[in-house]
């Protein structure tokens, strides 16, 4: 269809130019050259006619679809604008509350450092106190152990000079008061 | 097993001779027999299983002639011998003075002293074991100088100890052991 109203627009457009020209040709005269002027008229007219019929539904589609898409494109903006602004509203809690969960983040490492400063030393104390009642015992230990070392070297020694000098020391009478003794007891 | 048949060889003997009256006679002769079988060369000929019935029989005749034993002792001889209890002797005789011992309501017990005791010290000492018992004591007195003091009494076992050498043992264990000596 295009193609044969182009035909037909050629086929007017061609012979009304001829006529302009020949009309400008032979029948020059001074002043204003209507003919021309109402050729280029009609001319500009079809071209307006043209123009109008054939690009305006594109222009029209073009910016109905630009229009559509600056649209769009203002509302994801607008969406995204949003969804920022929210973000950044619950970033912004999220930041304002930061400092009262670090508050409490540190005031809870602190008690935990206090329970675990506490049991360390209840621990260090625990293992010092045995360590003092091992001393303790281990030198209780090794005093007595002398302390019996040297009363079994006394003793030995005690006993080896009282067997070594009661023959020469005990006499007969002391003998009949052993005897004495050893009967009454018997006797009890 | 072998204290058994001791015991059993000394209880039948001793119902023989408890017939006859001649308990302490019989005592005495295996005291002797005794003594005997417990020298080693004897004891070991006694036991040899290798001996025939004769030469055991002439064994116990040739002993029961030496020691001039009585007749019941002499047949109590032979009477082991063809047992082969010959080697029993030495426990028979023991068996028989403490079955003896009991019948007569009596016991034996070694004085130890570190020094000979006096008669008068031996008689205070029998008689307190014999009031402190209630039965007659039998007793053999010996000196061991390494006593030191006191006296040391064994009545059938019992060890009743007042030697001075044990006295000065507790006070140095006492001395040892930190212990208060009083």
């Amino acid at each position: 269809m295009i193609a044969r109203l182009s035909a037909a627009l050629l086929a007017l457009l061609l012979p009304l130019a001829a006529l302009a020209q020949e009309i400008e040709e032979h029948h020059p005269h001074p002043g204003i050259p209507w003919a021309k002027l109402a050729f280029t008229a009609v001319n500009f007219s079809i071209f307006v006619a043209i123009v109008y019929r054939f690009a305006a539904p594109a222009v029209r589609e073009w910016i109905v679809d630009r229009r559509n898409t600056v649209k769009a494109a203002l509302e994801q903006a607008a969406r995204v604008r949003a969804e920022a602004e929210a973000l950044r509203a619950e970033w912004q809690q999220r930041i304002d509350r930061l400092g009262g969960e670090l508050e409490e983040m540190l005031r809870l490492a602190r008690a935990d450092i206090e329970i675990e400063r506490d049991q360390i030393l209840a621990a260090a104390r625990r293992t010092a106190e045995a360590i003092q009642r091992d001393a303790a015992r281990t030198a209780e230990n090794e005093l007595r152990q002398a302390r019996e070392r040297l009363r079994a070297e006394v003793a030995d020694q005690a006993l080896a000079i009282a067997e070594r000098l009661a023959p020469q020391r005990l006499t007969a009478a002391d003998q009949g008061r052993f005897v004495d003794e050893f009967v009454s007891q018997v006797r009890r | 097993m072998s204290g058994s048949v001791a015991r059993r060889y000394a209880k039948a003997l001793f119902e023989v001779v408890e017939a006859e009256q001649a308990l302490e006679q019989t005592a005495a002769e295996l005291q002797l027999l005794r003594a005997l079988a417990e020298d080693d060369q004897i004891a070991d000929a006694l036991a040899n299983p290798l001996l025939s019935a004769t030469s055991r029989r002439n064994l116990v005749r040739t002993i029961a002639d030496t020691l001039k034993v009585s007749q019941t002792t002499r047949n109590f001889l032979g009477l082991l011998a063809d047992h082969r209890r010959l080697d029993q002797l030495a426990g028979i005789a023991v068996q028989f003075e403490r079955i003896l011992d009991a019948r007569l309501n009596r016991v034996r017990a070694t004085i130890t002293s570190a020094v000979a005791l006096s008669d008068a010290q031996r008689q205070a000492i029998v008689a307190a074991f014999e009031q402190k018992l209630g039965r007659n004591v039998l007793a053999e007195t010996r000196v061991d100088a390494e006593l030191l003091g006191g006296v040391l009494v064994d009545v059938a076992g019992t060890i009743y100890d007042g030697s001075v050498r044990t006295q000065l043992h507790a006070l140095a264990q006492r001395i040892a052991g930190g212990r208060s000596l009083h």
